[in-house]
Order: C-alpha cells, then structure tokens, then sequence
C-alpha cells in the first residue's frame, strides 16, 4: 500500500467525519468512526486532529475530506 | 438484511422506567423502507385518538434511516413521529447533527418512548447500556449547557437531542436542539418531551454498520462524490452556507464573524456554523446553528444591529423556542395591546419585536407562563380563543394552530403559490419551511425546466404530463402547474429521503436522485429494490400517517384557507403570478388527494 504523509489543517475541519468513515470502512469493512486510525477530539472551539500508531498513511481520509482539513501532499518533482 | 439496518428496535417506557429491545422485524423494514417511513409504522401502533399530545400515553418515535451511518453524503438525518400539540395531528419532525448516527453504531434503528418520567430524566444510550440518568440538575438550563454537560460526560462525538425551558414548561411551540445547531420540532415537539419529564436523549454508539455490496455501493459512492467535487457552486456553498441563498447581511460581515464551518456527520457541503461577534458590546459571544441565516431572522422583524440580532435567535435555541412562532405570536400581541384588546399587567415590559431586551424579556415571561406570557405559551388558537372575536381581525394567519413561514403577513416574502406553500395545509404537521424536493422551492422557473427535475425526483412520465400541462379547472388556462399532483409526487420524493435518511435540504439533495436512491438502497441493505419498491414504501407510509390522522379526526376538508392567502393581496399563481382564488386552491387540494387515490 502506497504511504502518504497526510497534510494537516485543523481550523478546516468541519468535523463531519467523512475522514473516520472512510477510514474504518477501508481497514475494517465497516463504518466504525471509533476504530478510526484518525482522530478528531475537542480542541477549545475547534478540534485537534492525529493519527494513531497503526495508520497506515493510505490516504483514504484525504481522498474523502472535502474542507481542505486533510490534503494529500503535492507529487513529488520528477528527478 | 444484510446491511445498512442497525437491527434494534429500543422500547422505553418512562413511567416504570423500563427499558427492553426488540429485533428489526424484517418485513416492517421492507414494507416501510425504514427511517422516517418505519418511524410512522412504529408510531400508528400506538397513537390513540383519546391520547392528545402531551398525555404520558402519546408516543414518541425517534428514527434513523438505513443510509445513516454509512459515508454516504449527507446521511445523517433522523426523525422523531409523534402527535403535535401545536397541530394536534400526527406528525413528523427532523433534525440531524451526530444523533442519528450515533444511534445506528449504538445498535438501534428507532427508539420508542412512552410514558411519564417521575422526575426529570435523560435518556442515555451507549452500545447495550441504555441508562435513565436523574436530570434534575439539568432541569430549568438552557439547551447549551444542557448539551455540553452531556457530551463532556459522553464524549463529543455523541448525539444529544435536548430541550430547554420553553420544552420543560410544555410551551406549545417548543422546539428540540441537536447538538445545539439541529432545530427539531416545529409543531411543538419539545413540549412532548417536557410532558415527559425528558430533559434530553442522548447516543453514543462504538459499533458499525456495514454495507450489503461494498463494490456495488463504493461504485454508487463515487459517482455521487464526483458530481458534488465538479458542482461549480460547491466553494461557494462551503465558504458562505444559507447566507448564500438568503443574504441577510454582506458576505464580508458574515466571513468576519464565522468562527468554523461545521457539519452533520458525512456531509460535503457543511452549513452549520459556529459564529463569534468580533466587537460592540456582545463582543465575545459564541452560537453554534443551523445556519448564520437564523441567527440573523430577527432583522426581518426590524432589528438593525445584526449582533442584537444573533443575540435574540441565541436566546431562543438556547430556551427550545420555535423563533418564527415566537415573533408572530408576539407580534400578534402586540397588535392586541395597541388595539385595546389585550393589556399588559403592572410592570410588563413593552412588545418591541425590533428590541432584544424586550424579546428577550417575554421569551423568559413565555418559558414562565407568566401574565400574558400564560396565553402566549399556549399558542395561536388560546390566544383567539382567550380574546374573543375582536382579535380575529388582527390575527396572522393560521393554519393547524401555527402562523406559518411563508405568504402574505408572514415573515419570508414569498408570494408564488407552489408545493410548499399548499403543503402548509395539506402536510399533516402544519406549516413548516420545506423543501420536499419539489422545483416551486423559493424559486420562480419556467415550467420548461420542471420536467428534468420531476424526472430526478421519480415522478412518472404519465404524471409529469398531467404536472406541467394539467389545465386549471378553474380558469380553463392551459399553461398551468397542476401544484396539487405535484405535492403527491414531492411528498413521495421527501419520504424516500426521510425513510433512507438523506438530507432534506436543497443543496444537497439535488445530487440525489429516485433511481440512484433504489440503488443505493439495494446496494446497502442487499434487498432487491426497484424504484416502483422504493416508491411504495414512501407511499405506504404516507396513506399510513394520512390515516393515522383521519382517525383522528382530521379530514380533507377540515383545511380552511386563510383569507390573506387569496386575493389581490395575497398569493399569487406560480405561473401566471395573478391572485390566487379560493376556488383554485381547493381544486388543487382535489388533485392532490385524487393523485394519492391513483384516479389523477
């Protein structure tokens, strides 16, 4: 499975979990927002978002956000 | 079945408070399609017609549909049945936010809840620990602090429908908040669950709910994703939500004072906000809601500083009060005290719909049913009841014990008679701002376009045609809508949404179409749905509740227009824009129950 390094912007977040659906659904085969590998918690008004140690950098909470919170990051320049 | 369903249903009876559950019956879930279709089902087993609304023994059906739950776009309606005290008819109300979903991975489908708690109540479900926690310290806050408390005791992903005072006093247009920007229960939901001595019902589920045919669904799943990405309109909904569609104030002064986008549970789109006032004497103030457009509502009523204005709507969620009720009922007031009609007691503060310490003053006299706040709590109907035929001149208009949103002496200036507006007589719950689905939402279009649209919505092509060039029976025009059928049809098109659990709003449900709504639920749940199935569902349901209220006591005929409504002052035809006659709307209200009797 190809790794990315998801890019991060908090204050984006919405916290419509399409991040967590997308990614409980493509490890487990269920929507299972508490087993997500990404988290959302309270962070004062807004909330803090992380990955736990099994993340497996799929990208699939990128490909499914669509407020800019989680972005894949631009391709790499050819060499 | 084999996805999609939670498979529970969860039985709660306050009085003894027992709790138990049942298993999803299969066949009801398939003869009613689930969600707001099955909630109805789920709820005629027990309305009674002896039992009025606020009797321990009126049932309260909480729902959420098959697609609920799922990373299906916008699924994350649920829905409460019950009967209104507003309307006293059985109706429906939504709401979302995360209680729907959380309700789903927490392993129900639906929750039924009779009786009378003892005391004041919450109702907690968590995964198999369904719990009846003692409220009393909650009792008499706010719907915000309310919700806070629970979700810092639960965690913040749970769902927490609350009410506030006006709900806990049984006012008659109390609404319930989910998780403090979902409004519930125009019609007076939140005084059934004041009635009950339910503070709030709170879920939070650790489980899942898996899809029948994950390729088939991920297929039906990208090809909606990707009609919402390329949606040429999509920033701009995202950046402005409902001010786009109702600016109320400048673009720039909403950008300065929203905080964060919010959204329900998997929607794309997000038009909740969190919003803080950046300067004045409110500066510092923080509302979550539905939408920025509400919080500015009070500017329709002559408040000129928006910052009073989301002051004024923040009071109003924050007590559970229906704020469109609110203003034309105090409105209403106001007339009668200048007329003579009605006085204020010693001390009572003037009715100054343009002032936030006078608006402010009677929503707490309303919540304490006090002096002519008593009246007012009780609604319309008390309050031309309590002052005689003088004060049926000055009423607003009203329909089923509420003054409804739309048309002549109502707040939205809306003239053009389409689905809605004869909705607000037809629809059992009374008045409401909805869409339905339908094209006559808030927009005037050339017929030209409606037969794509009705297409998308399901509607047959035989039907379209009688739709679109239906003459009028009387005006002899050819040219006409026949607004009747198409409430039938726009009816249909709301409960596949509302059974599958899909958003209502427009923005978002005009990705959604009937065909690809039979797919997605063959392709969750593993049933083999056809349009035609998914349909009868819808209209099973819809006969259902039109017969529940029947039973009742409320017939076709029982729908008197309001006389602003016709006129030259009134409502105007939507193709035409001429002023609509009595006569024209009781035809239309005869092609719409002919349309369900399939003789259209």
């Amino acid at each position: 499975m190809k790794q990315f390094k998801v890019q991060v912007l908090e204050e984006a977040c919405s916290e419509c979990r399409r991040c967590q659906l997308a990614c409980s659904e493509r490890h487990t085969g269920a929507f299972r927002p508490s087993a997500a590998r990404v988290r959302i918690e309270p962070a004062g008004d807004g909330c803090a978002i992380s990955f736990t140690d099994d993340c497996a950098g799929c990208g699939a909470c990128a490909e499914a956000c669509f407020y800019g919170a989680l972005t894949m990051p631009p391709a790499e320049p050819e060499p | 079945m084999k996805g999609g369903f939670a498979g529970k249903v969860l039985l709660v009876d306050l009085g003894p408070g027992e709790v138990s559950s049942r298993e999803l019956e299969a066949g009801d879930a398939l003869d009613f399609g689930g969600g707001l279709g099955l909630g109805v089902r789920l709820a005629s087993e027990r309305i009674s017609p002896q039992v009025e609304a606020l009797d321990p023994a009126n049932p309260v059906v909480l729902s959420a549909g098959p697609l609920v739950g799922t990373s299906l776009p916008a699924t994350a309606r649920c829905y409460a049945v019950t009967r209104l005290p507003a309307p006293r008819t059985v109706g429906w109300c939504g709401g979302a936010g995360a209680f729907g979903s959380q309700l789903k991975y927490a392993g129900y489908d639906h929750v039924v809840i009779t009786g009378r708690a003892k005391r004041p109540t919450v109702l907690s479900i968590r995964d198999d620990g369904v719990e009846l926690i003692p409220a009393e310290e909650d009792w008499g806050q706010g719907v915000k602090a309310t919700t806070r408390r629970l979700k810092e005791r639960l965690g913040r992903s749970a769902g927490v429908m609350a009410v506030g005072p006006a709900g806990e006093a049984m006012v008659s247009f109390a609404m319930a908040m989910i998780d403090e920007y979902s409004t519930l229960g125009r019609g007076g939901f939140g005084a059934v669950m004041g009635s009950k001595n339910l503070k709030a019902v709170v879920a939070r589920g650790s489980g899942e709910i898996r899809v029948a045919d994950r390729r088939r669904y991920r297929e039906l799943c990208q090809g909606l994703l990707q009609s919402i990405r390329q949606y040429p309109y999509l920033k701009e909904w995202q950046d402005l939500g409902l001010i786009k569609s109702l600016p109320l104030v400048p673009a720039e002064t909403y950008r300065r004072i929203r905080k964060r986008r919010l959204a329900c549970p998997s929607c794309p789109i997000g038009d909740k906000d969190l919003i803080e006032i950046p300067d004045g004497d409110l500066a510092g103030l923080k509302v979550c809601s539905t939408s920025a457009v509400n919080l500015f509502t009070p500017m329709i009523y002559g408040f000129t500083d928006y910052r009073e204005a989301v002051k004024c709507s923040a009071t109003l969620d924050d007590l559970g009060l229906d704020m469109f009720e609110f203003f034309a009922l105090l409105g209403f007031a106001r007339a009668l005290v200048e007329s003579g009609i009605a006085k204020l007691e010693a001390g009572e503060p003037e009715i100054r719909l343009n002032s936030l310490a006078s608006m402010e003053a009677w929503a707490g006299k309303i919540c304490r049913r006090e002096g002519l706040g008593e009246i007012l709590a009780s609604g319309a109907e008390r309050m031309l009841k309590a002052f005689g035929a003088p004060a049926r001149e000055l009423a607003p208009p009203i329909v089923k014990g509420m003054v409804p949103y739309v048309g002549p002496r109502s707040p939205l200036a809306w003239d053009r008679f389409g689905t809605m507006e004869l909705g607000q007589l037809l629809d059992p719950r009374g008045p409401h701002v909805g869409a339905s689905g339908s094209p006559t939402y808030f927009a005037s279009r050339p017929l030209s376009v409606f037969p794509k649209h009705l297409r998308r919505m399901g509607v047959p092509e035989e039907a379209i045609a009688r739709i679109v060039s239906g003459a009028s029976e009387a005006t002899g025009d050819q040219d006409q809508l026949n607004v009747g059928a198409l409430l039938k049809y726009s009816h249909t098109w709301f409960m596949i949404l509302g059974s599958l659990g899909i958003c209502a709003r427009a923005q978002i449900n005009r990705f959604y179409n009937a065909e690809l709504c039979a797919a997605l639920y063959q392709a969750v749940t593993g049933v083999p749905t056809g349009l035609s199935d998914l349909q009868a569902r819808a209209d099973r349901a819809w006969r259902l509740l039109h017969r529940i209220n029947q039973d009742l006591g409320f017939s076709p005929e029982a729908n008197p227009v309001p006389r602003p409504w016709i006129g030259r002052s009134g409502f105007k035809n939507y193709v035409t824009a001429l002023p609509l006659s009595e006569v024209e709307i009781k035809v239309m209200v005869a092609a719409y129950y002919r349309e369900w009797e399939g003789r259209g």
